[in-house]
């Protein structure tokens, strides 16, 4: 009689346990929607009143699960239960997840265009010190081809009085 | 001929080397090195052109209008940006190479029996003057200003040789308008009065030449007093009064008062002191050769009046470079007094301009010295004398920090971070020493050796070098630096239209938007105060602020678009 007693106690338990996960799971596999993004810190509300009770509040930035909507209130499921956020307070994630494609891009185009500026700039220092090498060499050659020059055309004038250079001459001193 | 022939090779040279000298620093070059300066003269060229650039303008001082009219056709055919800066260098290295053949000119006819070879060295050598090299590469002034008093110089000499009334006119239409590239030239005018009063009382038969250049005198300031109200009144109309003043003689009378007084008289001592202890080792000691010459001259030029004998061209000329001196030295100590800066109590800028001449009499009277050694001595201790009388006024004063670009004959060690007034000078008279040395060596050899005048190349290859140094430290650096500030401009270039408003937030802190007005000259960037970022939907549709301004991370925020560069941040919608 005990093990009798034991065996539909088992049952009935086992039954129950079902029941309940059962009875969730099937009204989960019955829920249809869309996953939504929370834009800014807000209540969910046991009804489309702005003085419902309020079931929970999101943060910015929190997931719903969006399975309807009624006038300008989504209805969400939140741990087995509806309930009722407003429209303006959620977007959906396909836009959210467009923006942040989007601020990605813009990211990516900012760092590509900082990127070729740095490396203008990187070639322009080069040719900037290329251009400035090849004027240093002339400057430099043509000191020494003075320098040689002079010293040629002394070398080959010798002493010939008709090009010889005068002192400079102090007009004063002379006619003193 | 074929001489003649070779002599011509030296001088096509010596330009070909300036040339050279030009393009080594042009592609560095894209904008101002000096601020606020620079644009001050650019700005007064764009208003008659058609450009507004008044309220960036009005940030800064007024600066004469002088130099602007060189800018005008630059600015006409250019229309402004990094171009029309090139271009106005490329004017600048006109000026030098005219400078070399005037120079020329005034050697010939005061010393007619010198060598062409050595006229043309002698010229060569004085052009390459380092602060001129150095001034050369930036929209200043001071190229124009050592020209003009080349070419003052020479039209002196013409007047005096064969007077005649077109050279006399000729000569008071350069006075005044030297005197309107730089006010603080007024002292040559006065130089060129007193020498032509002298002129006057040894030769009566000039008195008509003299007094149709004292009435184009006059008629020349009535028209640029009245141009200087025009360009205060249109171009600097939004600066107040007091940073209007700064750069004119408004400001300066309180000074004269406080000059004059026993202190004010040492102070002022030192100053002179100060500036003459720059000249002399920026010109590599030519400057106190040239003080000795002319010293001499104006002496006996004083003798011969009293005594009634027959003046020298080469005497008046003397006297008139001798007051030029005098003059220039005495208003920069009187502008510079009160400074704190240890530049100002040097300051080479102001008198630079009077080099070139004065080395070319300089180098000229080492080649007539017998006592080279002698005068090197002399120079190294009265220099050396110097410095204890300059420290102590530093220490006096509690002068700190130098700006180096304005002292530029004698900062080529110097020590920007771990700056030490009195290593400072030692080291600068050091430095000025061994290039004093280097300059007489060469003179002495070229002097021993027949026909070797060319040897001063290597002077001149020491002045280039002392040139290129100052100008890595100062000119292209600062230009490295502000590259990439073009980034500004050409983002509001390609992203705005012609009616879009650009506002520059002025925190009164720098002045540096005068470059990005110079890269958008047909638009006029307006100034707005902190005041007015309240209502930002009146700073225009693009607003540009310094890279330390403290409302950058707040308007990151108001705006859509940030544009980043070394000097500023620009803030746009789309």
């Amino acid at each position: 009689m005990k093990k009798l007693f034991s065996v539909m106690l088992g049952i009935v338990f086992a039954g129950m346990l079902w029941g309940i996960f059962n009875v969730d799971a099937e009204a989960n596999a019955n829920q249809s929607g869309q996953i939504m993004a929370v834009t800014e810190e807000t209540d969910v509300k046991e009804s489309p009143d702005e003085n419902a009770e309020t079931i929970v509040t999101f943060a910015a930035g929190n997931t719903v699960f969006v399975t309807g909507e009624e006038g300008n209130w989504y209805i969400v499921f939140y741990q087995g239960k509806s309930g009722y956020v407003k429209k303006e307070c959620v977007q959906s994630g396909e836009a959210e997840k467009q923006d942040y494609l989007e601020a990605l891009d813009e990211e990516m185009n900012a760092t590509q265009a900082e990127n070729k500026m740095v490396v203008e700039e990187i070639e322009r220092r080069r040719e900037e010190k290329k251009h400035s090498i090849i004027w240093g060499v002339v400057i430099v050659a043509l000191i020494i081809g003075i320098f040689a020059t002079g010293i040629i055309s002394t070398v080959k004038n010798g002493k010939k009085e008709d090009d010889a250079e005068l002192e400079v001459i102090d007009l004063d001193e002379e006619n003193e | 001929m074929q001489r003649v022939k070779e002599i011509d090779k030296y001088l096509i040279l010596i330009l070909l080397l300036l040339f050279c000298i030009f393009q080594y620093g042009i592609e560095k070059i894209c904008g101002f090195t000096l601020y606020p300066d620079e644009f001050g003269y650019w700005s007064s060229a764009a208003n008659v052109v058609g450009y507004d650039w008044s309220e960036v303008a009005s940030l800064g001082s007024y600066y004469s209008f002088g130099y602007s009219l060189v800018l005008i056709p630059i600015l006409k055919i250019f229309g402004g940006g990094v171009a029309a800066y090139k271009a106005a260098i490329a004017v600048n290295v006109c000026f030098v190479c005219i400078g070399i053949f005037l120079l020329m000119g005034i050697l010939k006819r005061i010393f007619p029996h010198i060598s062409n070879l050595k006229r043309i060295f002698i010229s060569g050598m004085a052009a390459m003057y380092p602060p001129w090299i150095f001034y050369m590469q930036m929209t200043l002034a001071e190229s124009l200003l050592m020209m003009l008093f080349v070419l003052i110089c020479w039209l002196i000499i013409c007047l005096i040789q064969k007077p005649n009334v077109m050279t006399a006119g000729l000569l008071a239409i350069a006075l005044v308008y030297i005197y309107s590239v730089h006010m603080r030239t007024v002292g040559i005018i006065i130089a060129c009065l007193m020498m032509l009063v002298l002129w006057g009382l040894s030769n009566p038969a000039i008195r008509k030449q003299l007094l149709l250049f004292l009435v184009v005198l006059f008629i020349a300031c009535v028209i640029v007093l009245v141009i200087k109200r025009n360009v205060v009144l249109q171009v600097f109309s939004y600066a107040d009064a007091e940073t209007l003043a700064v750069n004119d003689y408004g400001s300066q009378w309180e000074k004269f008062r406080k000059i004059l007084s026993p202190d004010g008289v040492f102070q002022l001592l030192i100053a002179v002191t100060g500036k003459l202890f720059y000249l002399g080792l920026s010109s590599f000691g030519t400057f106190y050769w040239f003080l000795w010459w002319s010293a001499r001259e104006t002496f006996r030029l004083l003798k011969k009046i009293w005594q009634k004998r027959e003046c020298y061209v080469q005497n008046f000329l003397a006297a008139f470079l001798l007051l030029s001196v005098i003059g220039e030295v005495l208003i920069s100590s009187i502008y510079m007094h009160g400074s704190v800066k240890i530049d100002c109590l040097l300051y080479g800028r102001y008198n630079e301009f009077l080099i070139p001449v004065l080395m070319v009499f300089g180098i000229a009277a080492m080649y007539r010295s017998r006592r080279l050694l002698y005068g090197l001595l002399m120079q190294a201790a009265l220099t050396g004398i110097m410095i204890p009388g300059l420290f102590y006024y530093i220490r006096k004063n509690n002068m700190e920090g130098i700006r180096g670009y304005f002292v530029t004959g004698i900062s080529y060690f110097l020590d920007k971070d771990n700056f030490e007034p009195k290593e400072y000078l030692i080291t600068a008279w050091l430095v000025g020493i061994v290039l004093m040395t280097f300059a007489a060596v060469i003179v002495w050899v070229s002097k021993r050796i027949r026909g070797a005048a060319w040897v001063l190349i290597l002077a001149i290859a020491m002045e280039i070098i002392c040139a290129i140094r100052v100008s890595n430290d100062y000119t292209y650096q600062v230009n490295k630096n502000i590259y990439p500030d073009l980034l500004i401009a050409e983002t509001i270039e390609s992203v705005g239209k012609p009616e879009d408003e650009i506002v520059y937030l002025n925190e009164g802190i720098y002045v540096f938007v005068s470059f990005q007005q110079m890269q958008m000259p047909k638009r006029s960037i307006k100034v707005a105060s902190e005041e007015q970022l309240q209502q930002l939907e009146s700073m225009g549709r693009f607003l540009i602020t310094d890279s330390k301004s403290k409302y950058n991370e707040i308007l990151k925020e108001q705006y859509d678009r940030q544009v980043i560069s070394p000097t500023f941040h620009l803030y746009y919608n789309e």
